[in-house]
């Protein structure tokens, strides 16, 4: 979306400076990170791959960002996402689709599809993104990287503009999971600009050592749901992940079956939710504090001036999420489908509680229920596109950190399949322990890159 | 697939501040009642008596308090920054089409 060339040698010789000094360096000193363009920075432009925010110049960095930046880290560029981060293919933006480093006629996966792409190509060992139903966890996977959702409310949300506020929450995507550690453990913590941020102290989310050893799963009890098998995946994307079990069982880790019982209900609840509060939260692009107006005769009032802007500056997606969250809201549907879908979302919630109750360290499933799909597969359709969030959804409703993490190729198109972990809430520090030893346990040569398919 | 009248399509519409231009009212129709139909999906779940969950982390119990915070001034933006980020400006105020009187829409 944009390089920030000049910007970027400038913080390094600064860094270079200090460095030559003998200044103490931040944890992250020099390291190039590129941030999803729905997350503020004060450098360039912030546009939510939107045409209401085409021009818009964040005048504050998201505390997110902030941090990391005070850490030492280098904001190189913003990357592609679907329109505000509503959808899970980066085809939804105002500035064309994102492709898949892997197979460039293929989609990266929504929405924060251009910094996984920016990561699994090798632009960035790290790059910010937001997941609201699975918008870190989907690309991540489809594009063979890791990437990791926060519990709700260990990183601030303030500069990342809002889509679904009960939801939305900032992460890492990177190469490895100690790369993600190290990303959250500098990203996370309380923030007075945001009240939803936990008032909690810090949880010690280090960068995880590599011991050199080889490593196991001992002691490590994973729940299986019934879920994770089924019709809806792709069969070949299916056996990459019942080997992947396989293959963790021999290092030592117990898999359980366990059943999620409200599972099958939840990208329903999940859609309306995250309608319902988009429509609350894009009821701000009115065209009068930021953004983009519409060009109107003299005449025009101010009803004509906003219908205009908003219609003019929203992609299809977004107006069809505005309207069904509307409708969702409208007296004579709240209950039906708002109250129904809340009361939806305690049951799901409530499922994993009980997991982790019986004693499943994490919840083990695919990512996505199949890998990277050609460019326009399912833009016509938005419930195939929404069935795409099918392992994702939980984790957010119930606002629990989870991974996802390299499995393998599907070796017919090799592409990679992401094997997805949920843990309990505020549990990262035991989620990305255990979740660097499966990637050592399924990868001992290494993660696949796309690089070494040319 | 729920039934959306051509009437709630634009009644949608205005409620969402969007327009949808005639040619298009079938469309949406179409892709809204298919996704309304789906969704009522929920309705088949036994949810009585269960309370809404509103914000996440509520199911264990952690997140469940809303922070408070002192009620101290902190930094704003300037006013000359804030005009700088407008479509319209006549600052320190923002410039909006006419709201009352005659030629006044809203």
């Amino acid at each position: 979306m944009s390089v920030f060339d000049e910007h970027a040698l400038e913080r390094a010789s600064e860094i270079d400076a200090q460095r030559a000094r003998g200044e103490p360096l931040g944890p992250l000193a020099g390291v190039p990170i590129a941030v999803k363009d729905n997350i503020c920075f004060d450098h360039g432009q912030t546009t939510c791959a939107s045409r209401a925010l085409e021009g818009y110049r964040s005048p504050f960095a998201a505390t997110a960002v902030r941090r990391l930046t005070d850490a030492g880290a280098i904001v190189v560029g913003k990357t592609n996402l679907d329109e505000f981060g509503m959808g899970s293919s980066c085809e939804h933006s105002v500035f064309g689709p994102t492709r898949n480093p892997w197979d460039h006629s293929r989609v990266p996966g929504g929405s924060s599809g251009g910094s996984a792409a920016a990561v699994a190509a090798g632009m960035v060992p790290i790059a910010l993104g937001s997941d609201t139903g699975g918008s870190i966890r989907q690309p991540a996977a489809l594009c063979g990287v890791v990437g990791v959702k926060p519990t709700y409310g260990r990183v601030s949300r303030y500069g990342l503009v809002a889509y679904a506020s009960s939801l939305d929450q900032i992460g890492p995507i990177a190469g490895s999971v100690e790369d993600c550690a190290l990303a959250l453990s500098v990203m996370q913590g309380v923030d007075p600009r945001d009240a939803t941020s936990a008032d909690r102290p810090a949880d010690a989310i280090e960068p995880i050592a590599d011991d050199h050893r080889a490593p196991d799963l001992k002691g490590v009890v994973f729940g299986v749901p019934s879920l994770a098998f089924g019709a809806h995946n792709d069969p070949e994307a299916e056996g990459v992940f019942a080997r992947a079990i396989e293959t963790l069982r021999a290092a030592g880790a117990e898999v359980r079956e366990i059943e999620l019982p409200h599972a099958d209900h939840a990208v329903a609840a999940y859609y309306v939710i995250a309608s319902a509060e988009a429509s609350s939260n894009l009821a701000r692009y009115d065209g009068v504090r930021y953004g983009r107006r519409a060009e109107l005769p003299k005449s025009a009032t101010l009803e004509e001036m906003y219908t205009r802007t908003r219609t003019e500056g929203f992609g299809a997606e977004v107006k069809r999420r505005i309207m069904l969250g509307t409708h969702v809201l409208t007296s004579g549907y709240y209950d039906a489908y708002y109250l129904t879908a809340l009361r939806a979302r305690r049951r799901i919630a409530e499922d994993y509680a009980s997991a982790f109750a019986a004693g499943c360290d994490a919840v083990l499933m695919p990512a996505t229920p199949g890998p990277a799909f050609p460019l326009g597969a399912k833009l016509t359709d938005p419930l195939m596109m929404y069935a795409e969030d099918v392992y994702t959804v939980g984790a957010s409703l119930a606002g629990l950190p989870a991974a996802a993490v390299p499995a393998g190729l599907v070796e017919s198109a090799r592409l990679p399949i992401g094997l997805q972990l949920v843990a309990p809430a505020w549990g990262e520090a035991r989620l990305l322990d255990v979740a660097r030893r499966v990637v050592g346990v399924l990868h001992p040569r290494g993660v696949p890159s796309p690089q070494a398919a040319t | 697939m729920a039934d959306l009248t051509p009437q709630d399509i634009q009644k949608l519409a205005r409620l969402s501040r969007l327009e949808v231009a005639e040619g298009d009212v079938d469309r949406y129709r179409a892709e809204l009642g298919a996704v309304l139909g789906w969704m009522d999906r929920l309705g088949e779940m036994d949810l009585a008596g269960v309370e809404p969950m509103t914000r996440a982390g509520t199911a264990d119990g952690s997140n469940q308090q809303n922070r408070l915070d002192a009620d101290e001034p902190g930094p704003v933006l300037a006013n000359d920054v804030v005009m700088g980020l407008a479509p319209q400006a006549m600052p320190p105020f923002f410039r909006v089409p006419k709201v009352l009187g005659e030629g006044g829409g809203a």
